[in-house]
């Protein structure tokens, strides 16, 4: 890209929006691919080929007739313009993001409504936004209409935990996917009775969404919008909380105080979106910590091992010496 | 220990408080530490030496005279008493804990006032909970008082992020430290004058911490106990987001731009404990992501374009290509017409589309006949016409399907493995993405570091 339109360094006109563009391109060192800040730009007021205003992106498919040398003429041909020159940052920190495909939005069509928006997650999964819906992750959905109804895009190169400016780095990828249907009549897990959320399972772990309603699509019925007036990290997190301690229950069969004590001690409990209005957070449920819990364990400790007892013959050392010094 | 006094499974005389003490074992397994579950028992009321009655684990130290065969009588000899029989479990789950040896609380004393409560963390550290404050992590406390005045206990075998109950695995441990001063006349790293939190480092990562008042000590100077009436998990997260940029901004020389694009693609947020009175989330920095940033990157990519090529002709057809026709923009809906049936079990290729694209047109859309295909809009024509749920809303994401598949019904469940996911690079070779950082994300809640906020679009 010629860099001849742009400024260095922060905006000189700055749109009073406030909205910020980074566009990322994907790189490759040493065989793994990382994105990398390529360019910045201040979102402009933009208008349509039916002629109406786009000041925030809040309508995505809204193209930028963009100023930098080498742009095309085929977005202004299409009809789009903008009110002004476009503010540029050409040369932005080149953070190295390790890349880290996932599919932001996918899931079923709910029972409950005709249609629903896209951008709040629901029991059937849809915009989960959670970075660990990648490759080696498989998502189990409950399924509340015939034919279940799958559907799946918002592909995004890598996002942290909370996705917190809005959105991830929002790309087009091609995905394959294993579908398999679980009959309610014949399921194989316990867990799968009691699942009335979007469920992730690696081969380490289990990945249990909460949200600020588990599902808005029943609290907010006659007005769903309402969610967006109602996020909250707070609620996000009693419900993945008690999520988890259901899925674990009915997992391995835990008596509550067992899985509250075990949940606490092994399991990892963050934020996966705050701008989806039904904000999430997330738990990680590592599965080696259940691996055969209901076999004695106190055979292997009979003995101090090589680790136990190095450190305790280090401790035993050093309670001697503190105690000579004494 | 002898189990013949303890009840298997669920607790038969759970006491009215409903606290429930499990003993943790530590254990070894192919040479690495594990603890386990040992014994679960209901905390009876207990009665001190004094006299007092002790119904909750709120006075650490209170002893327990316990009724297992093989207890000894040194703390009944002590003068420690209880109402009733204890309940046990003597066969908890058997769950395998990876140890993680950490130290719950550990600061310097605060200047604000004589003596402070050692629950709540402050900006001179104290009780974190952080279970990353274990071998290898250097801490770094802003000094308040001559001398520092060092101090640190409340070790733990582990914990998860949130320590949810209360406790982690509370032990004694021996704690080998390197104490290095920092004086502020010469500080060595941009972020040390910026320092008003306690900060993590390892050799990966730099850990953020933030509360849900940077400085209870501060909001709450009359009366630090109202603390404990105000934990917020949102109000945490403001101020670890507001922290880490701060940080990164510090740091690395970053825009406020260029910080909330970074922090959200490549920095997690988690929570830290949701029990200490100031609750606390915190953030990731992981190092590697800003090496060599003011360094083009551009050079290392000079390859990409045909190691993308020959990757591009490996991708498989797609069984859902993109079209105008094979998406829904914006909306779920149980009326619209399947794209694809299929049974269950089989694999297929799905196109996906970003509703971003257009953020760059010749980057993301030009010379891909599926993409535009997709965004084809001009005066005459409006290729997806319908986005979002109501028909006339501001639909957002451009969703492929939908998928129908044969025989599910309400009340099954559906498994969706994600075997691949490939990138869509352009007729250039060349991959993209963009990154808005909008009206509606998490930022837009706090001010700007110039001061002017965002939130008026809210």
């Amino acid at each position: 890209m010629d860099g001849s339109a742009y400024t260095a360094g922060a905006f000189t006109g700055h749109a009073t929006n406030d909205e910020v563009v980074t566009i990322y391109e994907l790189f490759e060192e040493d065989g793994k691919a990382y994105a990398t800040l390529s360019y910045q730009f201040a979102w402009p007021t933009i208008t349509d080929p039916d002629g109406t205003e786009r000041d925030y992106i809040k309508y995505p498919g809204t193209c930028v007739p963009h100023d930098y040398a080498g742009f095309s003429d085929v977005v202004t041909g299409m009809g789009w313009s903008k009110a002004g020159a476009i503010s540029y940052v050409s040369e932005p920190y080149k953070a190295k993001i390790p890349v880290n495909m996932h599919v932001g939005c996918m899931g079923l069509a709910p029972a409950s409504h005709d249609s629903v928006d896209s951008i709040p997650p629901m029991p059937t999964g849809g915009n989960l936004d959670d970075k660990r819906i990648g490759k080696g992750t498989t998502m189990y959905y409950p399924v509340e209409v015939a034919g279940a109804l799958l559907s799946m895009g918002d592909a995004h190169m890598a996002q942290g935990d909370s996705e917190l400016d809005g959105t991830g780095i929002e790309t087009s990828i091609t995905g394959t996917f294993k579908i398999t249907l679980i009959k309610a009549a014949s399921f194989p897990e316990p867990w799968m009775g009691v699942l009335d959320f979007p469920l992730g399972s690696t081969t380490d772990e289990y990945i249990v969404h909460g949200f600020t309603e588990t599902d808005y699509l029943e609290t907010y019925a006659a007005n769903p919008g309402d969610i967006y007036g109602a996020s909250s990290i707070d609620k996000a997190m009693a419900n993945a909380y008690t999520q988890t301690r259901k899925f674990v229950m009915a997992a391995y069969g835990l008596t509550e105080d067992e899985a509250n004590t075990i949940i606490t001690q092994g399991i990892d409990f963050g934020m996966t979106q705050l701008v989806d209005g039904n904000w999430g957070v997330h738990a990680i449920v590592p599965k080696a910590i259940f691996a055969d819990g209901r076999q004695g364990r106190r055979a292997l400790s009979a003995k101090p091992g090589k680790w136990t007892r190095r450190k305790l013959e280090a401790a035993m050392k050093a309670t001697k010496a503190a105690h000579a010094r004494a | 220990m002898d189990g013949s006094a303890y009840t298997a499974g669920a607790f038969t005389g759970h006491a009215t408080n409903d606290e429930v003490v499990t003993i943790y074992e530590l254990f070894e397994e192919d040479g690495k530490a594990y603890a386990t579950l040992s014994y679960q028992f209901a905390w009876p009321t207990i009665t001190d030496p004094d006299g007092t009655e002790r119904d909750y684990i709120k006075y650490p130290g209170t002893c327990v005279p316990h009724d297992y065969a093989g207890f000894s009588d040194v703390v009944t000899g002590m003068g420690w008493s209880k109402a009733g029989a204890i309940s046990y479990v003597s066969e908890p789950y058997k769950a395998k804990i990876p140890v993680n040896m950490h130290v719950g609380c550990m600061g310097l004393a605060p200047a604000s006032h004589d003596s402070v409560d050692s629950i709540p963390p402050m900006p001179t550290g104290g009780n974190l909970d952080d279970k990353r404050i274990g071998k290898g992590t250097t801490m770094y406390y802003p000094v308040e008082v001559a001398g520092a005045l060092l101090s640190m206990g409340d070790a733990h075998m582990a914990q998860g992020d949130s320590e949810l109950d209360g406790t982690g695995i509370e032990t004694s441990i021996t704690g080998t430290f390197k104490i290095t001063l920092i004086k502020a006349a010469s500080f060595p790293e941009p972020w040390m004058g910026v320092l008003d939190f306690p900060l993590g480092s390892t050799t990966d990562e730099y850990i953020v911490h933030g509360f849900t008042e940077t400085d209870y000590l501060e909001t709450y100077a009359a009366n630090p106990g109202d603390i404990y009436g105000a934990s917020s998990i949102d109000k945490a997260m403001a101020n670890a987001y507001t922290q880490t940029r701060k940080f990164v901004m510090a740091a690395y020389g970053l825009t406020e731009d260029e910080a909330n694009t970074i922090i959200t693609q490549g920095i997690d947020f988690g929570m830290t404990q949701l029990v200490d009175g100031n609750w606390g989330v915190h953030a990731i920095v992981p190092k590697a992501i800003f090496a060599d940033g003011r360094q083009g990157r551009r050079a290392l990519s000079a390859n990409t374009a045909r190691k993308l090529k020959a990757r591009q002709l490996e991708t498989p057809v797609a069984d859902l290509a993109l079209s105008k026709d094979t998406v829904h923009w914006g909306f779920f809906s149980k009326l619209l017409e399947p794209k694809l049936t299929i049974a269950s079990g089989e694999t297929v290729v799905v196109e996906m589309a970003s509703h971003h694209a257009c953020d760059d047109y010749d980057k993301m859309v030009k010379g891909d006949a599926g993409m535009e295909s997709v965004f084809e809009w001009s005066d005459s024509v409006k290729a997806v016409s319908r986005r979002g749920a109501n028909g006339s809303g501001d639909g957002v994401h451009v969703l492929t399907g939908p998928i129908y598949v044969n025989g599910a019904e309400p009340g099954d469940i559906l498994s969706v493995e994600i075997v691949d996911l490939a990138p869509r690079p352009n007729a250039e070779g060349k991959t993209y993405g963009s990154n808005a950082a909008a009206w509606w994300g998490y930022q837009a809640r706090s001010d700007k570091v110039a001061g002017a906020a965002l939130a008026s679009h809210m």
